[in-house]
């Protein structure tokens, strides 16, 4: 009956997910130690630059609070490394009886958001339990995770066109609609890229990856065109092929000259001249500005360095995950951080054009944070299962090694050294 | 859970493993993501940060540092005797910027900051300019002072609750709903309004001098205005944790000129009143210099302006044409415009015979048509051009007779003749006979003088002499002597705008024998009044050509000196002997008794001073076609005359101008020569020049009896009798009544009261001068319109008077007062009195 499917789709998979969530003990690993270091030092690092980049803004827009953006910052950072390693203890793989609920609350979401109140005209939030929430960062992670259960899935049948692009993509359309009505046209730029990556590195639908990205492309441009006919302004001054002297909005302007202020080694931690009100969301969209103009080139390097280090170690988590399902998931969930960082600094740096994104773990942002960290989690659970495999082939090796030298179980044996 | 046995049942998931291919293309993906990627926003950096950080770094630093100026106060202006001409004040003016400010409250604020500036602007006006939000610079209000301003710019700047919650409620929303803000300016005040305003000039909107000492001393006066440089946020606000630069400004330098303030009142007010008088049609000028240093003590241009309204103009004749505009000009309008802006000059304007109110259409260069300003309009630009000019710096006049000084004293500096050198006068000299050049050269109503000596020559005014001795000399000699009295360059006077004159050169009169002759008594070359001043000077002090001044001292705020006038000699053009000659001469043309005819500038004569004068009546020949004459037939003329004092050695030069008088008898030994008078008679006394030791200014002089004679004669011989004089009714015609009457014996220096209209005495009261010193007690009484004699020391106080205060008696009534040292009534002043007695032999000692 339809009937029992429904029921076994709307309660079976809560059973499922609970009977999976613990790892099995020889699945259990410890995590990724460097993993997390890596994830601390990026995580104070822009901690420190918030609150340098939001006193000001906290000061003069929201009545005289220097701490106000980042009070809660640090609070969500707490909770949120707590549930990064409670989340870590989770089996990953029990997360694809989740996909569908998690589907449905994101579009659930994205719908009420349209009814909220909107700020700037623009319907991006959801107001619950007295805290403001974008929507727009459940639906990447629920794209992360609907293409990796779809992919493992269809594991066989993933080269073809309907299992390969139709499949995994079909669902993104409502996202994609419900976001262009709010509007956000970053999130959806964001959520193309990181489908773009998962399918590449997964070998989805591999064939087919050109003409659809090229359709896809073409779609991109009519929809920012369509919407504002100002992205030629938007494109700004590319070091690459010009003196700079084109026409660029106000707010990469602004950028700009926050860069350009650090130079080689900064003005100093807390100096920034540009973030008193002139650098406009200093807080967020702009935070690289800052921190540019505040410890220069050297700590513009560092910071990229930092966020490579990140990218190249969770990609290696995920590729050590000994299912399909783990990595492609792990390799989503640093598509996400990789686009995010690229296009954030891109259009500081006028590089690309303007359009708000969010730099991960710099930006101020409760919503954008907490999911991070749970993602982290995921990446720390994907890490756990990869480490108990290295670890295993190791015992295992080693066990070879002891039978053939000893000829018996592997014993340890204790010589005294000749004095 | 029931199970439908057909369904396929799910088999176990089944757990694949990422393959190779996977990993290979993930991590050529990152890798290239990586390399090229953060490459590029690597290589993006650099460009911004290092490469070409520059552009950007000093944009941002526009943008983030405000650099306020401070305004310097500009320097005040000061007369020689302390008397304030000029000063400023610094004023604020409050801008604002509507589009930056909350719709919903400007009702509100417009209401509150118009009271805040006292109602003017109105609210409605201030609601007005607030509403415009497609404007982000609007004057609000101008010239408010500094607490005002600030009060204003607190109110504007105050957050405001903005989201309708009640003030405290932890959401309200407090913001800025006004952007305005204060700007330094300053005002300039003349606070003897039009007084001297031909040399001070004034200043433009910015601050700036435009005209005169205002002009030519901008620098000094302006000072440097101070800086505060400080970082601040996109709102306006200081950075707290920047440092902010800031340089005070230098106050600009006060300006003490040599001008006496006492002195230019005089020659304002007889200048102004001669321009009445004789119907002048193109304003007068005048000025006192101390020949030996070149200090200008007075310099006087009737009619001038307002500087605290330099555009108003203050000609009525003027203002009543440009009001008329559109409707026919009369003959007599023309004639005025011509006169006062120039024949050419105003050639166009007036061809239609109407000063258009519409605009006009000019035809460009590259033959397109462009609208240019109304005839009216540019005509209103030219009178006030013309009003600000300073007659005796900036306009040309031909000198006339006043010329044949400086022949004189460089036929006898050259040693081609002595003052015996006599020269025949036929009454004519024709040159270029039977050419289409042929000219007659006469003497000055056709008079024929026979021979003469220089001094005959120069009394008589005698064309035809000069001529001769010019000849005598050719035009080497003369043009090097013409060279030398500096009347071929600017005088180097501290004023703007100095014209330089227009002179022939030694070519023109080698070519041209009329020219050098025409040159020898003035009537070639055009220059101007000061070129003339300093060039006289040098024929009277010894020879010596000095560059005149008049700003004598400029001093900081705190009134250290910081600069100080040096006279200067420019060079010698004539010898010692030969300046004491033209002394003599000089003299001997205006004589001591004005009832000898011989003497023919016997009308600048004033009792007890040696006076040495020249008249000259120029002929204004630059006029063309029907306007060669004035419409009474007579040619146009410029009268000039200048005198020296005292004669053996002078000390100061008066030299007055009138341009285009229209007169009866308008010439310059009877009109200029009696202004002229009327000024010295004035100024000498309070000069404290030396007078004739015969002459006694404490004792008592017979009035002379001027009924039925006419009133310029009557100012002769009034002066001639050490007497001043009022025309109490008008200045026309015969006197018909005085009082004192004649035969009367006054103190010396008393006032005749004449009457022109009517023989009934006007009246005065008599103050109490008991008490008072006696010399105060003159003054107080004169200025009543009371003579007063003192009978004991002038400088003891007044014991009595013979007539009782309160009296009312006719204008000019000689009241007696007794002095002597009596108790004063008053026991403070006369400690004081003590003190300053005191006080004398000491800092004499000391000195």
């Amino acid at each position: 009956m339809t009937l029992a499917r429904i029921f076994d789709l709307a309660f079976g998979n809560i059973g499922r997910f609970f009977k999976e969530i613990s790892f099995r003990k020889e699945e259990r690993g410890p995590v990724s130690w460097s993993f997390v270091g890596t994830l601390l030092l990026v995580l104070v690092y822009g901690l420190i630059m918030l609150f340098s980049a939001s006193y000001s803004t906290g000061y003069y827009r929201k009545g005289g609070d220097i701490y106000f953006f980042i009070k809660p910052q640090v609070i969500v950072a707490v909770i949120g490394i707590a549930m990064m390693f409670i989340i870590s203890n989770i089996n990953y793989r029990s997360l694809r009886h989740m996909q569908w609920y998690l589907y449905a609350l994101t579009l659930a979401l994205l719908v009420l958001a349209l009814f909220s109140e909107p700020q700037n005209s623009c319907y991006r939030w959801v107001y619950l339990f007295g805290s403001s929430l974008q929507p727009s960062e459940l639906a990447k992670f629920s794209t992360i995770l609907g293409i990796s259960c779809w992919a493992d899935a269809h594991y066989e049948q993933r080269g073809g066109f309907v299992h390969g692009i139709l499949g995994p993509l079909l669902p993104l359309a409502p996202y994609v609609f419900l976001l262009y009505k709010e509007p956000h046209n970053s999130a959806i730029i964001l959520l193309i890229l990181i489908a773009g990556t998962m399918l590449f590195c997964g070998g989805i639908g591999l064939r087919w990856l050109l003409p659809v990205g090229a359709v896809g492309a073409a779609a991109l441009v009519y929809m920012l065109t369509s919407q504002n006919n100002y992205v030629q302004q938007r494109l700004g001054a590319w070091g690459l092929t010009s003196g700079g002297d084109e026409e660029v909005l106000y707010q990469t302007q602004q950028s700009l000259y926050s860069i350009a202020s650090g130079g080689l080694t900064g003005l100093g931690i807390g100096n920034s001249r540009q973030k008193h009100l002139w650098l406009p969301e200093a807080t967020n969209d702009f935070i690289f500005s800052v921190l540019c103009e505040e410890l220069g080139f050297v700590g513009a390097l560092l910071c990229i360095a930092l966020f490579a280090a990140l990218i190249i170690q969770g990609i290696f988590i995920a590729l050590r995950c000994p299912d399909y399902f783990g990595t492609m998931l792990g390799i989503g969930i640093m598509a996400q951080i990789a686009w995010q960082t690229f296009c954030h600094i891109g259009v500081v740096t006028a590089t690309l054009p303007n359009t708000g994104i969010s730099l991960p773990f710099f930006s101020s942002g409760g919503t954008s944070l907490l999911i991070l960290l749970c993602e982290m989690g995921v990446m720390l659970s994907i890490s756990r299962a990869g480490n108990a495999r290295a670890l295993a082939q190791r015992r295992c090796e080693q066990e070879e090694l002891a039978r053939r030298m000893n000829g018996g179980t592997a014993r340890r044996t204790y010589r005294r050294n000749p004095v | 859970m029931p199970k439908e046995p057909n369904t396929p049942r799910r088999k176990p998931q089944q757990r694949h493993v990422a393959d190779l291919s996977l990993r290979l293309r993930t991590l050529i993906i990152v890798a290239v993501f990586i390399i090229f990627g953060f490459g590029l926003l690597i290589y993006q950096l650099y460009v911004l940060q290092l490469r070409d950080a520059e552009q950007y770094r000093i944009q941002a630093t526009e943008q983030q540092l405000s650099d306020e100026w401070i305004p310097a106060t500009r320097g005040s202006i000061y007369s020689s005797t302390g008397k304030l001409l000029a000063k400023s004040t610094v004023v604020w003016n409050i801008i604002a910027n509507p589009s930056k400010c909350n719709q919903d409250y400007v009702e509100q604020a417009s209401q509150k900051i118009s009271e805040l500036l006292g109602g003017t602007p109105t609210a409605e006006q201030i609601q007005a300019e607030l509403s415009r939000t497609d404007k982000e610079y609007r004057v609000i209000a101008t010239g408010v002072d500094m607490v005002t301003a600030q009060a204003v710019i607190d109110y504007a700047n105050t957050e405001r609750v903005t989201n309708g919650l009640p003030e405290g409620d932890e959401n309200a929303k407090k913001e800025k709903v006004l952007s305005m803000y204060k700007e330094a300016s300053s005002t300039r005040e003349y606070p003897c309004g039009s007084f001297l305003s031909s040399v001070l000039g004034f200043c433009g909107s910015d601050g700036s001098g435009i005209y005169g000492l205002e002009k030519s001393y901008d620098e000094e006066l302006s000072g440097t205005p101070g800086r505060t440089i400080s970082s601040e946020n996109a709102w306006g606000y200081e950075l707290a944790n920047e440092e902010s630069d800031t340089h005070d400004p230098i106050n600009g330098s006060n300006l003490h000129l040599t001008i006496d303030d006492n002195i230019q009142s005089v020659l304002e007010t007889e200048l102004s009143k001669a321009i009445e008088d004789y119907n002048v049609q193109n304003r007068g000028s005048a000025i006192v210099m101390n020949v030996k240093t070149g200090a200008i003590y007075g310099m006087a241009t009737q009619p001038q302006f307002d500087p605290n309204d330099p555009y108003a103009i203050t000609e009525p004749k003027l203002q009543a044409i440009l009001d008329n505009a559109g409707s026919a000009l009369s003959a007599e309008e023309i004639s005025t415009l011509q006169s006062r802006l120039g024949q050419d000059n105003v050639a166009d304007l007036i061809a239609d015979g109407v000063i258009g109110t519409e605009p006009r259409t000019e035809v460009q260069d590259d033959g397109t048509e462009k609208e240019i300003s109304s005839e009216k309009v540019a005509l209103q630009g030219m009178i006030r051009e013309a009003q600000w000019k300073n007659k005796a710096v900036t306009e040309l006049y031909y000198p006339g007779s006043v010329f044949k000084l400086m022949t004189a004293a460089a036929a006898l500096d050259s040693g081609l003749m002595d003052a015996g050198q006599q020269f025949y006068c036929g009454g004519g000299l024709t040159v270029f006979e039977g050419t289409e050049w042929e000219h007659t050269y006469r003497c000055a109503e056709g008079s024929t003088h026979g021979w003469l000596d220089m001094a005959g020559a120069l009394n008589e005014s005698c064309n035809l002499y000069f001529i001769q001795a010019a000849e005598k000399m050719n035009p080497d000699f003369f043009y090097n002597y013409y060279q030398a009295f500096g009347l071929t360059q600017t005088t180097g006077i501290d004023l703007p705008f100095e014209a330089k004159g227009i002179s022939k050169t030694q070519k023109e009169m080698e070519d041209v024998v009329t020219d050098l002759y025409s040159s020898a008594f003035g009537q070639s070359q055009k220059l101007t009044l000061i070129q003339m001043a300093t060039a006289v000077a040098a024929t009277v002090n010894g020879g010596y050509l000095v560059t005149p001044y008049v700003v004598d001292y400029m001093t900081d705020d705190t009134g250290n000196v910081v600069w100080q006038a040096e006279p200067e000699i420019r060079r010698q053009v004539v010898s010692e002997e030969v300046s004491e000659q033209i002394r003599v001469m000089m003299e001997n043309n205006v004589g001591s008794n004005i009832n000898d005819t011989t003497h023919k500038c016997r009308n600048a004569y004033v009792a007890g001073y040696r006076i040495g004068g020249k008249s000259g009546t120029g002929e204004q020949l630059d006029w063309k076609g029907v306007y060669k004459y004035r419409p009474d037939g007579d040619y146009r003329k410029a009268i000039s005359f200048a005198a020296i004092l005292p004669a053996d050695d002078p000390e100061i030069l008066v030299l007055v101008m009138l341009d285009d008088p229209r007169w009866i008898y308008d010439y310059a030994s009877q009109i200029v020569a009696t202004v002229t008078g009327n000024i010295i008679s004035q100024i000498a006394p309070y000069l404290g020049i030396e007078r004739d030791s015969s002459y006694d200014a404490t004792g008592t002089v017979k009035v002379p009896n001027l009924i039925g004679t006419r009133w310029t004669s009557a100012q002769v011989q009034l002066n001639a009798a050490g007497l001043s004089h009022r025309f109490v009714d008008s200045s026309d015609g015969d006197v018909i009544y005085q009082y004192p009457a004649g035969g009367t014996e006054v103190p010396a220096g008393s006032t005749v009261y004449c009457y022109t209209q009517s023989a009934t005495d006007q009246t005065a009261t008599v103050p109490d001068a008991v008490g008072k010193t006696g010399t105060f007690a003159v003054q107080m009484l004169k200025s009543a319109g009371i003579n007063a004699g003192v009978s004991g020391d002038p400088s003891a106080r007044v014991l009595s008077q013979d007539v009782e205060a309160g009296t009312t008696v006719p204008l000019g009534t000689v009241v007696t007062l007794t002095t002597g040292e009596a108790q004063s009534t008053d026991p403070a002043q006369e400690e004081a009195m003590d003190a300053a007695a005191e006080e004398s032999p000491e800092s004499s000692k000391g000195a």
